[in-house]
């Protein structure tokens, strides 16, 4: 049982955190997309199909400390579906590359599908689009777009790809949006007193904190089996299940903690909590919980069962 | 980063299970369902030291193996899971034995530390009282210095386990009355059948003889049982405390009581049923447990590492809770009244297994190691940097 990370691990999450710290705007920024930082995140590399899978996350979860930058869920999934290698040079070349998650046939929403340059299909790999699609008209300015996807695509041939990385980006968004809260509770005061000498703001935060901590844990605990190949998609989807109750959590605590400033562009706060309904809102859900229901191992008649959550499902699931 | 036990502790896992397997009576839900389950308890815990088991990961010179604190997480996990066969010497292994090496002298480390390793001495924790519980520090018990240097032990202590079984007991007295209420305490290390003792069942749904009263009345005690330095147990009982959440891996049971209500459940369910509610809820309590199982093992890794108990305990033991107490609603869901059928009963689920866990063990998790709310206050503060909070 090892918990410290690599060194060339460390050192990823170091300079991921200082690009971070500089140039994506923790809060007062009214724009959810600049191409400019989109490019920059790029180029850091978290999004190349040969970084490992412990490397990555760590490295997702300190980018998405201040938000998504861009579509990084569904360029990384893009790149995957997309065997001709179009995807992944754009994307090299600074380009906005977004994909069409599996749904029913009709109109669908695409992340930053609104800016994008590309757009990948994920079912079937196919470029279906080189240029922006039609914006989605929503509260807050996030770029989505709108697909018509022609004949229904239910399946999802990324699942593990989907919760490992939903979930490392989800653990980014609720790190930083419980640390958002924190430091805005620690600040304002009322009744003559920091909000956060309340108990009734302090606890519901302390239990934001044991879930965000416990979410960090999985994504690299799945991260690292995904790399050897040991149970990574039930340590995935477990991960992903857990990701969007840290979400909920997250988001109710907080903007609860915020008052009113938690739903203003400028506190921040918003830009974090609507990234991570993004995520939580796809069906993603949907299949992690029929995954893992498909793989529940349970006991033979007589066997004694087992006391640790992995020894509940199969172990031929990589 | 790599959050798996190695072949050689799962190769202790297995033996542990085998020896479980054959040395637990099936009708064993643990210490407290009537008065033979204690004889039963006797004798694992004596098997158990014959093994070298019982104090595994502590250091040769006091009676271990020098195993290592992922052995011990590996034992803690098997033994939790079968409703802690060892009774009160779960307490001896996990926080009174560290705290005696850490504070005692050198006769109280030749004196208990065998005892406990042997598993031939019964301890109780007696911290609670009537007007102090999570606010440990007003308690009012004293334990005023004698003549001969010795104490006199008077007041009413509350919630004891163990009261009735044990030989010896941890005591935390106020030895100054006239100091401020953090300061003035001490720790005692005392005999339970002193005169002056008396013990009482409080009878309550969750065990046979789970609790207990224990009232002081001029107690005399020798100035040898002094824990640790006069007037400061505090600091004692601080350092008690955390042992007390990171050794304890309730959420093993609770994984290990999943297994068997599904089992229960019949036929695996079709995935695609949109109305297997209860499914989802099943995986749903399985990734918070997963969750569980890592903040405990980083609790444990942090007290590897630093030979401390850090905050990372208090998260454990919450998460532990939740997860414990999601799971037994979900038992509860799933087979209704029945999961209320106790051990003895000839209808009772799995022998009263699931009673055990969801009607008594599961609603007092929250209660339990200073209170949940004791544990935020605990991560708000020291994890999140927050200031003290009313």
């Amino acid at each position: 049982m090892r918990f410290d990370l690599p060194d060339t691990a460390e050192q990823l999450r170091s300079e991921v955190a200082r690009w971070v710290d500089r140039r994506v705007p923790a809060r007062g920024s009214t724009s959810t997309f600049s191409q400019d930082i989109w490019g920059e995140f790029v180029h850091i590399g978290l999004l190349d199909p040969s970084v490992d899978e412990l490397h990555r996350c760590v490295g997702l979860v300190e980018a998405c400390r201040h938000g998504m930058c861009g579509p990084v869920l569904e360029a990384r999934l893009g790149v995957l579906a997309d065997r001709s290698g179009t995807a992944e040079r754009a994307l090299a070349e600074g380009r906005v590359v977004t994909s069409v998650a599996p749904s029913p046939a009709g109109a669908t929403l695409v992340g930053w599908g609104s800016v994008a340059d590309l757009v990948v299909d994920q079912p079937s790999g196919a470029v279906v689009s080189h240029e922006p699609l039609p914006a989605v008209r929503m509260a807050l300015p996030m770029p989505h777009g709108w697909y018509q996807r022609g004949v229904a695509a239910t399946t999802d041939p990324l699942d593990r790809e989907r919760w490992l990385t939903g979930a490392a980006i989800m653990a980014g968004l609720a790190q930083g949006a419980l640390t958002l809260a924190v430091e805005h509770t620690a600040n304002r005061r009322q009744f003559g007193r920091q909000l956060a000498s309340f108990q009734a703001v302090q606890f519901p935060l302390a239990e934001c904190k044991i879930l965000v901590d416990g979410l960090y844990l999985m994504v690299l605990d799945a991260a690292d089996r995904a790399d050897h190949g040991t149970q990574d998609r039930v340590a995935s989807a477990l991960a992903w299940l857990a990701a969007v109750r840290c979400a909920e959590a997250t988001t109710r605590a907080c903007h609860q903690a915020f008052g009113a400033l938690g739903f203003c562009l400028e506190a921040g706060l918003v830009q974090l909590t609507w990234g991570m309904a993004w995520l939580r809102l796809t069906n993603a859900t949907r299949t992690a919980r029929s995954y893992l229901k498909a793989h529940r191992q349970r006991p033979e008649p007589g066997a004694a069962p087992g006391c640790l959550v992995l020894e509940a499902f199969d172990r031929s699931d990589t | 980063m790599h959050l798996d036990f190695s072949p050689e502790q799962q190769g202790l896992r297995e033996e542990l299970r085998e020896f479980l397997g054959a040395n637990l009576p099936p009708s064993w839900v643990g210490v407290w369902q009537g008065p033979q389950a204690q004889a039963q308890s006797d004798m694992v815990v004596s098997l158990m030291a014959d093994r070298g088991w019982l104090t595994y990961c502590w250091p040769e010179e006091y009676g271990g193996s020098g195993g290592s604190i992922w052995d011990q997480q590996v034992i803690q996990e098997e033994l939790f899971a079968h409703h802690e066969p060892r009774g009160s010497q779960y307490m001896g292994v996990n926080w009174l034995g560290p705290v005696i090496m850490q504070f005692g002298t050198e006769e109280q480390r030749a004196r208990f530390l065998p005892e406990i390793s042997s598993g031939s001495a019964y301890w109780c924790q007696l911290f609670s009282e009537p007007e102090a519980g999570s606010d440990l520090a007003s308690l009012r018990t004293t334990a005023i210095r004698a003549a001969d240097g010795g104490f006199v032990i008077n007041g009413d202590k509350v919630w004891t386990s163990y009261a009735n079984s044990a030989e010896h007991g941890f005591l935390l007295a106020r030895s100054d009355p006239q100091a401020e209420k953090h300061r003035g305490l001490s720790v005692l290390l005392i005999e339970m059948d002193a005169p002056g003792i008396e013990i009482r069942e409080i009878p309550s749904t969750i065990g046979w003889h789970r609790l207990h009263s224990v009232r002081f009345t001029d107690v005399h005690v020798p100035a040898s049982c002094l824990l640790g330095t006069l007037h400061r147990g505090w600091d004692v009982a601080m350092a008690a405390l955390p042992y007390e959440r990171v050794g304890n891996a309730r959420y093993a049971r609770t994984t290990r009581m999943l297994a068997i209500a599904d089992a229960l459940a019949g036929d695996p369910c079709d995935p695609g049923d949109p109305g297997d509610a209860a499914d989802d809820r099943m995986v749903e309590t399985l990734a918070l447990g997963r969750m569980a199982e890592l903040l405990n093992y980083r609790a444990a890794a942090v007290r590897e590492s630093t030979g401390l108990v850090g905050w990372e305990a208090s998260a454990a033991f919450a998460a532990n809770a939740l997860y414990e107490q999601e799971s037994a609603a979900l038992i509860e869901r799933d087979v209704g009244f029945m999961a209320y059928v106790a051990n003895g009963d000839p209808h009772a689920l799995v022998n009263g297994e699931l009673e055990s866990f969801a009607v008594r063990q599961a609603p007092t998790v929250t209660i339990q190691a200073g209170s949940y709310q004791v544990q935020l206050s605990i991560v708000g503060q020291r994890g999140l940097g927050l200031p003290r909070a009313t």
